[in-house]
């Protein structure tokens, strides 16, 4: 094919027609404040949705997480007024602030406190509170958690916090430990039962402590808990070898532990007054602490075992984070299972009941629904018992999911082993890519190629980041002084600075704090640390200078492309294209000068790439591609300028040439240079403006421009925007781009379709990591079900089924 | 091997307040004493030949009370018909032979006073040997032998040996629980009995039918749980460190500290308190957080939610002030129910109906009893029973005592 002139007068009108196309799953999160309370008998916990306001960060909202004594619930209440206040008025500025007069609040609570403090709340903050069931808003809390929170679920020893994927279990035990112990069976959405408990809990565990050790009830809760890392349990309890004497000899013969403990606090009988003096208070509380943990490990794994559950979460007040009581509950669960059952815990803990009531609050697009649905005017029971139905559908309908951000991180208690971030809105509902294999109903996918589980990996990449955090500042101040004020920019560089290294140092000191660490959490913590000092796009300028270069340069490489004799020989030079395009990065300032004069040379850009034979399969790609057409292509960028306009829009328009369907899935928001989907748009016309196939394709939606849903250098299939799921149902090819897409992430991942990997390594510590040099190419190509880089290839149902053809024909 | 024909309980309650058991047939000279000895206490089962060596009121342990002991005052009380006769077991006849058999004693010792222990024991050697060469002047001195069990078997084995003079036989602890509650349940009449509050004790038959599998749940200092599927065999399936031990523990540091002396009351003593205490001064009731009762979960308003967990919110005064009869009732119902719910649970995951409770730990106390019953009722909806024993102190010691062939 010719190389198309500028611009035809048809291409003008479908240009208008698909960009105008409204997304019709577009749901934007509340403009409006959304508070819910759970008041416990000791802490009130506040979780409360705050729309994006004038000046903050860009988001579409953030779900917030505080807390306080519930002795001082005056303060409590001081900060949900000042919330609600405060939106109240942003509204109000707002264009569509339509707050009418009528239109009175609404607040969701639960807890023991939701009764008690039923009057005050409405009378002092001029709301309505709505009562929820405790159990219920519970379980609803620790779903959501589940479904919507990557690494929320961790488990802990003393040695290692393992922070564990989504975990796709249906059956499940949640273990509350407040002043008493719930135990709830846990089978699906809304489903759920109280099928144990125990009246040893936190509340024996305190009032115990501060009765055999008055001095310790002045001090608090964390201060008796962090008691227990000193204490000397052995003091306090009869161990088995108080009762059966040390006789190493004797022991091994009886199979005996003398360490176990076999009567808690049995030693405390019939001591002198001076030896009650002398016991110390720490190691009671050790000793009390463990009694009441390993009673509750215990009764939970019986519990499980009788109901048949998988997993036992362990929640509630009691835990606040601390690690000490987060081992005895793990061990005694490993203890009393032989090994078989794990104690799990949530991130977010002390929120799940909280949570669980903000959940009340109505999608808006559902709104008048359930307002209108009988016995919701702040009856609790009722709303409760009328309407397991309407907590599925608001499962179903909420159509945004939420990203956490660590950048504003809180811990439980200083001394935890792990933080929670608040939650932003992501602009829409994320789910899993369909394409992903499923096996015994669990998602066979990892996108990290590699988390960094060993301390040299660790350190590793915290010190590359820090290290270029001076770059960064650097490029921050000369690329946005021209645009905004210029000591302000400077005040938010040293604040992105400052932050950002903060968040490294809390890293290297808890590398599991945040979830798992992987190269992709780290780089998305990086721009989630520019966005929050207010770099909402902080290489736009370089974007769009590097955009307009290599649009100027595409005719003439579509022009080359086209020029060859047939389709095999297209395909080839596309992914020499895709790979010269990929070897240069925004940092290469050699690649901006070339752009700049014209004189942009691919050949030239190729000569830099090696191309070991055992990761090159542009051959045999370009031979099936040939003979066997793809019907729907999805694609992944990666950077804005030469990467994506000369390298994959040409390749997009090949596959559409061919007759296929073409997606290209474009990061939602921006992430370092990579290109955006708004960016994307703009491209896209000038380019429709240039090329007539790409103006047609288009037109006729076979060529299409989507959001992922991500927001970050890395690409994590697990979590894409529900369109482009859709979209990608009846995908053949998927296509991805880049080392931050098909190396750090989705190296190993094995799809339900053919894919093709295209990238450059461009660090030589993962290139090593995975058995190649810096600058080596990967141009990879799998067929569905294949295990990249092997002859494997694991079947719908989780099986391996041996080679592949293309292996076969490989050989 | 002891001459089982006719076992039956003693008459009356021996001067230790607790039943002999009988038995009729056995004329042998039994050259043994069984000993079990745990964390808290030490128990003794000796056998005493009627009219050759009989108790003796200069054996008398110092530590012993000369009370009913409280299972024998709560079966008393819980008598069928009310009548404390009816409880007395079938009387039995004079031997065919003349002789007149002899009883097995019980006594139990702290653990911590050992020496009292010992020097009861030493005295019931000198007063059989006496005898015993008083029958038989010309015969080989009577051998002294002590059969013992516990963890304390192991701990005292040497100071046992050196102050004793004494052949030491040690037995499994597993084993002589087993050994001798199958015993007390096939030999003994009116030995097991279910308990109900406000209702007659129901013995159990004997022999039960169906015996195998069952559940022993051991109170000692600590808890074992054994599954029991045979005459000889059974497994330790589980087990819980909060036992008797805890309960005495915490009691014993409690009411020390509130005793102006420091002293602080016998093991019985301390239960006996409970029995005045009201535990909701101290528990927080779901009543006390939900004002109510919570009925969608089942829970009624005067359920325990949290044990002592009003203690915490306390002024430092009003801690101090807690009446040591609260702090027992609340203890005992923390101990007894969390053992019956384990208890269950361990029943349940492996079929098991039938559940004896032993060990010292109960006593005959009727709150325990009784929250060890309910628990096993409510749990289990009412599939699974509950079942006490007289002796259930006495289990290893009794299994120990049958040990030597």
């Amino acid at each position: 094919m010719a190389f198309s002139a500028p611009m035809s007068p048809t291409s003008t009108a479908a240009r208008s027609s698909w960009r105008l196309a409204p997304s019709p799953d577009l749901v934007v999160p509340p403009m409006r404040a959304q508070v819910a309370l759970d008041i416990g008998g000791s802490l009130a916990k506040v979780v409360a949705f705050i729309p994006p306001r004038a000046g903050g960060p860009k988001s579409s909202g953030r779900l917030h997480f505080s807390k306080y004594e519930t002795a001082k619930i005056a303060e409590c209440i001081a900060y949900v007024r000042d919330l609600l206040r405060a939106n109240a008025a942003d509204a109000a500025d707002g264009e569509d602030g339509v707050v009418k007069d009528d239109d009175v609040p609404v607040v969701h609570a639960t807890g023991g406190g939701a009764h008690k403090f039923h009057a005050q709340l409405e009378h002092e903050l001029g709301v309505t509170v709505v009562k929820h069931d405790e159990m219920e808003c519970l379980v609803q809390g620790l779903n959501f958690l589940l479904r919507e929170v990557p690494n929320e679920v961790f488990s802990y020893n003393v040695e290692r916090t393992d922070i564990t994927g989504p975990p796709n279990v249906v059956f499940e035990e949640l273990v509350n430990i407040g002043s008493g112990v719930s135990i709830l069976k846990v089978t699906g959405p809304g489903a759920y039962e109280r099928v144990s408990g125990t009246s040893l809990g936190g509340g024996t565990f305190w009032g115990l402590l501060s009765m055999l050790a008055p001095d310790t009830g002045a001090q608090g809760f964390d201060a008796m808990l962090d008691l227990t890392r000193t204490g000397d349990h052995r003091t306090v309890d009869m161990l088995v070898g108080d009762i059966y004497g040390s006789d190493p000899a004797a022991l091994s013969t009886l199979q005996l532990d003398p360490n176990l403990i076999a009567s808690s606090c049995g030693k405390l009988l019939r001591l002198t007054p001076d030896q009650r003096a002398s016991i110390p208070a720490a190691d009671i509380a050790r000793s009390l602490l463990r009694m009441v943990a390993n009673n509750i490990a215990q009764i939970a794994y019986l519990c499980a075992q009788a109901h048949g559950l998988d997993r036992i979460y362990f929640g509630g007040c009691f835990l606040r984070g601390h690690a000490m009581t987060m081992a005895a509950l793990s061990a005694a669960a490993a203890f009393w299972s032989q090994g078989t059952t794990r104690a799990y815990f949530v991130r977010h803990e002390g929120h799940l009941g909280a949570l669980g009531a903000y959940l009340h609050h109505a999608p808006p697009e559902l709104g008048a629904r359930i307002a209108a649905s009988p016995g919701s005017a702040g009856d609790a029971e009722t709303v409760v018992d009328a309407d397991a139905a309407a907590a599925a559908a608001r499962v179903r309908t909420r159509r945004w999911s939420f990203l956490e951000n660590f950048t504003v991180a809180d811990k439980f208690n200083v001394a935890a082993p792990v933080a929670y971030g608040v939650l932003d809105a992501a602009p829409a509902r994320l789910v899993p890519f369909p394409k992903l294999p499923v096996v015994g109903g669990k998602l066979a996918y990892m996108s990290d190629t590699f988390t960094l589980a060993s301390a040299a990996d660790q350190r590793y990449w915290l010190d590359v980041l820090d290290a270029r955090i001076p770059g960064m500042v650097r490029m921050a101040v000369d690329w946005n002084q021209d645009v905004e004020d210029e000591r302000d920019v400077k005040q938010r560089a040293a604040k992105f600075e400052s932050e950002f290294r903060r968040h490294l140092d809390a890293l290297r000191s808890q590398p599991a704090a945040y979830g798992v660490l992987s190269v992709r959490s780290l780089l998305h913590l990086r721009e989630q640390s520019l966005r929050e000092a207010g770099f909402e796009d902080l290489f736009y300028p370089v974007k769009q200078a590097e955009n307009a270069v290599a649009l100027r340069a595409l005719p003439q490489v579509l022009h080359d492309v086209d020029a060859l004799p047939n389709a095999h020989a297209q395909a080839l030079q596309l992914l020499d294209n895709a790979l010269a395009g990929n070897v240069f990065d925004w940092g290469c300032t050699a690649i901006l000068d070339q752009l700049a004069d014209g004189s942009l040379d691919l050949v030239s850009a190729r000569a830099k790439v090696r191309r070991p034979a055992h990761a090159d399969d542009a051959r045999i790609f370009a031979d099936h591609v040939t003979q066997h057409p793809y019907r729907k292509v999805v694609l992944f960028p990666d950077n804005s300028g030469a990467d994506v306009v000369l390298g994959v829009l040409p390749l997009a328009r090949f596959f559409v040439q061919q007759g296929a369907n073409v997606v290209v899935a474009v990061n939602s928001g921006p992430a370092i240079n990579d290109v955006t989907f708004s960016e994307l748009l703009r491209v896209m016309g000038q380019v429709s403006d240039m090329d007539e196939v790409v103006a047609r394709a288009l037109e006729s939606r076979s060529l299409q421009i989507l959001a992922s849903g991500s927001e970050s250098p890395c690409l994590d299939l697990s979590r894409v925007d529900e369109s482009l799921a859709r979209e990608a149902e009846d995908a053949d090819l998927v296509v991805i781009i880049g080392m931050g897409r098909a190396i750090h992430t989705n190296f190993h991942a094995v799809l339900d379709c053919d894919v093709l990997r295209v990238a450059v390594f461009k660090n030589e510590f993962t290139a090593h990591a995975l058995g190649f040099e810096n600058f080596d190419a990967l141009v990879r190509w799998t067929r569905a079900g294949q295990v990249p880089g092997s002859a494997v290839r694991i079947g719908r149902d989780g099986a391996v089924v041996g080679a592949s053809a293309v292996d076969a024909s490989r050989a | 091997m002891m001459n089982l024909a006719g076992v039956h309980l003693g008459e009356e309650v021996s001067l230790r307040g607790i039943r002999d058991i009988v038995f009729p047939e056995h004329n042998d000279h039994v050259p043994h004493i069984a000993i079990d000895i745990g964390g808290s206490l030490a128990k003794v089962a000796y056998f005493t030949r009627q009219g050759v060596y009989a108790r003796s009121g200069a054996v008398t342990p110092t530590g012993a009370s000369p009370e009913l002991s409280m299972s024998e005052a709560t079966l008393r009380a819980r008598a069928p018909n009310g009548h404390a006769d009816d409880m007395r077991p079938p009387s039995r006849t004079e031997s065919p032979n003349g002789q007149s058999g002899g009883r097995l004693n019980f006594v139990k010792f702290e653990t911590e006073k050992m020496t009292e222990c010992i020097a009861f024991i030493r005295a019931l050697f000198d007063e059989q040997e006496s005898a015993h060469a008083a029958l038989h002047p010309d015969g080989p001195p009577c051998p002294r032998i002590l059969l013992a069990t516990g963890g304390g078997a192991h701990k005292f084995h040497d100071r046992l040996v050196e102050e004793l003079g004494v052949t030491i036989y040690k037995y499994d602890e597993m084993e002589c629980l087993v050994k001798g509650l199958n015993f007390l349940v096939k030999y003994v009449p009116r030995e097991v009995f279910a308990y109900r509050e406000d209702e007659p004790i129901q013995f159990e038959e004997t022999p039960p039918a169906g015996a195998y599998p069952y559940m022993l749940v051991n109170i000692g200092s600590g808890v074992s749980i054994l599954k029991v599927t045979g005459e000889n065999e059974c497994e330790r399936v589980s087990g819980t460190s909060l036992g008797g031990g805890t309960y005495w523990g915490l009691m014993s540091m409690i009411a020390g500290a509130q005793n102006p002396t420091g002293a602080t009351p016998s093991f019985d003593d301390m239960l006996q308190l409970s029995t005045t205490g009201d535990n909701t001064h101290v528990d927080m009731l779901v009543g006390d957080i939900y004002g109510m009762d919570y009925g969608k979960i089942g829970l009624k308003s005067t359920t325990i939610a949290s044990t002592f967990g009003k203690v915490f919110k306390m002024n430092a005064d009003d801690r101090a002030a807690t009446s040591i009869h609260d702090v027992s009732r609340s203890l005992l119902y923390m101990v007894s129910n969390n053992i019956g719910q384990i208890a269950y649970l361990n029943a349940r995951a492996h079929g098991i109906t039938r559940i004896y409770f032993g060990g010292y730990f109960i006593c005959g106390h009727p709150i325990t009893m009784h929250t060890l019953s309910y628990a096993i009722n409510f749990w289990s909806k009412g599939s699974t029973r509950a079942l006490f024993l007289r002796h259930e102190g006495y289990l290893g010691a009794v299994g120990a005592f049958l040990q030597h062939q």
